[in-house]
């Protein structure tokens, strides 16, 4: 499904392709410092997305393996991005909350479970994953979480 | 729950450093309105401090995100900090509960513009829940379909 999404002052804009509906959840340290508390996210590749207004795009590498970017104008966080070779390479995880139209996602997974505030819980039976769990799915191809 | 008179946090990249007399019991805040889903991805939590308890270091970036509030964030590296009125100099700051390890067993407190959360973010729980309506019939708020 083609979506669309900007930030909270419409300086950068996405428009994105063959959309999943699929939404997770990242409760590790480094997402809950970025975003406020937890990361949302929809996970699109490369190719399938286009962005308008880059020049106000911030980008600040988190790790090894990806960077995050955020509106400079407004300070929305716009995506977290693997950066390093490997069958993830280039896909972007976009917020929840920039799609235009956020209804039609469902939540499938939580990651990071083990780090996660106890302040709040998601509704739904989702999947679940602590640090050792997400760390041991991506060490085969060397790219983390 | 908090015995620690000062709480210090920092942002990702370590750039911007807070810190807060733990004078109250806070409890954790969670706004559903479209201008906070947009600034923090699907789920806006924050917790109320009053502004003489807050102490911030560091490059800030701020956004006047209505005609009556700014929100802040690292100009380093894009987390988000706060939100806070600027209307008056004592306004009190909301700030992003993600930032300290000593918020994680705060509970909720209440949702605001629960009828604007996203269907896939919704939160549990039998805390107070405020619809838009309800919420702007006593506070400040930005007219339009964006809130």
């Amino acid at each position: 499904m083609k979506r669309a999404g900007q930030c909270l002052c419409g300086a950068v804009t996405f428009t994105a392709c063959d959309v999943t509906d699929e939404v997770h959840a990242c409760h590790c340290k480094m997402c809950q410092r970025w975003a406020g508390g937890m990361l949302m996210a929809v996970t699109v590749p490369a190719k399938d997305i286009i962005w308008t207004g880059e020049e106000h795009i911030g980008r600040m590498t988190s790790s090894e393996w990806a960077e995050r970017g955020w509106c400079t104008k407004c300070g929305s966080g716009l995506f977290y991005r693997i950066t390093a070779e490997g069958p993830y390479a280039g896909n972007h995880e976009i917020p929840l909350g920039l799609f235009d139209d956020a209804n039609g996602f469902r939540l499938t997974r939580e990651i990071f479970v083990d780090r996660k505030s106890d302040s709040f819980e998601l509704v739904g039976q989702h999947h679940m994953m602590t640090e050792a769990e997400v760390l041991a799915m991506f060490s085969g191809s060397d790219n983390g979480s | 729950m908090d015995n620690q008179p000062i709480l210090n946090f920092h942002c990702l990249c370590g750039a911007i450093a807070v810190t807060l007399e733990n004078r109250h019991n806070r409890r954790i805040g969670a706004c559903r309105c479209r201008m906070s889903n947009q600034w923090s991805g699907g789920v806006f939590l924050s917790i109320d401090a009053q502004a003489d308890a807050v102490t911030v270091t560091g490059e800030v970036a701020r956004h006047p995100s209505s005609s009556f509030s700014e929100r802040a964030s690292c100009l380093r590296c894009g987390s988000s900090l706060w939100i806070r009125d600027t209307d008056r100099d004592d306004a009190r700051y909301e700030l992003m509960p993600g930032l300290f390890d000593e918020a994680r067993d705060r509970p909720l407190r209440s949702e605001i513009y629960i009828d604007r959360a996203l269907a896939s973010a919704r939160l549990v729980g039998d805390h107070p829940r405020n619809i838009r309506a309800d919420y702007e019939a006593g506070h400040l708020f930005v007219e339009g379909d964006n809130p």
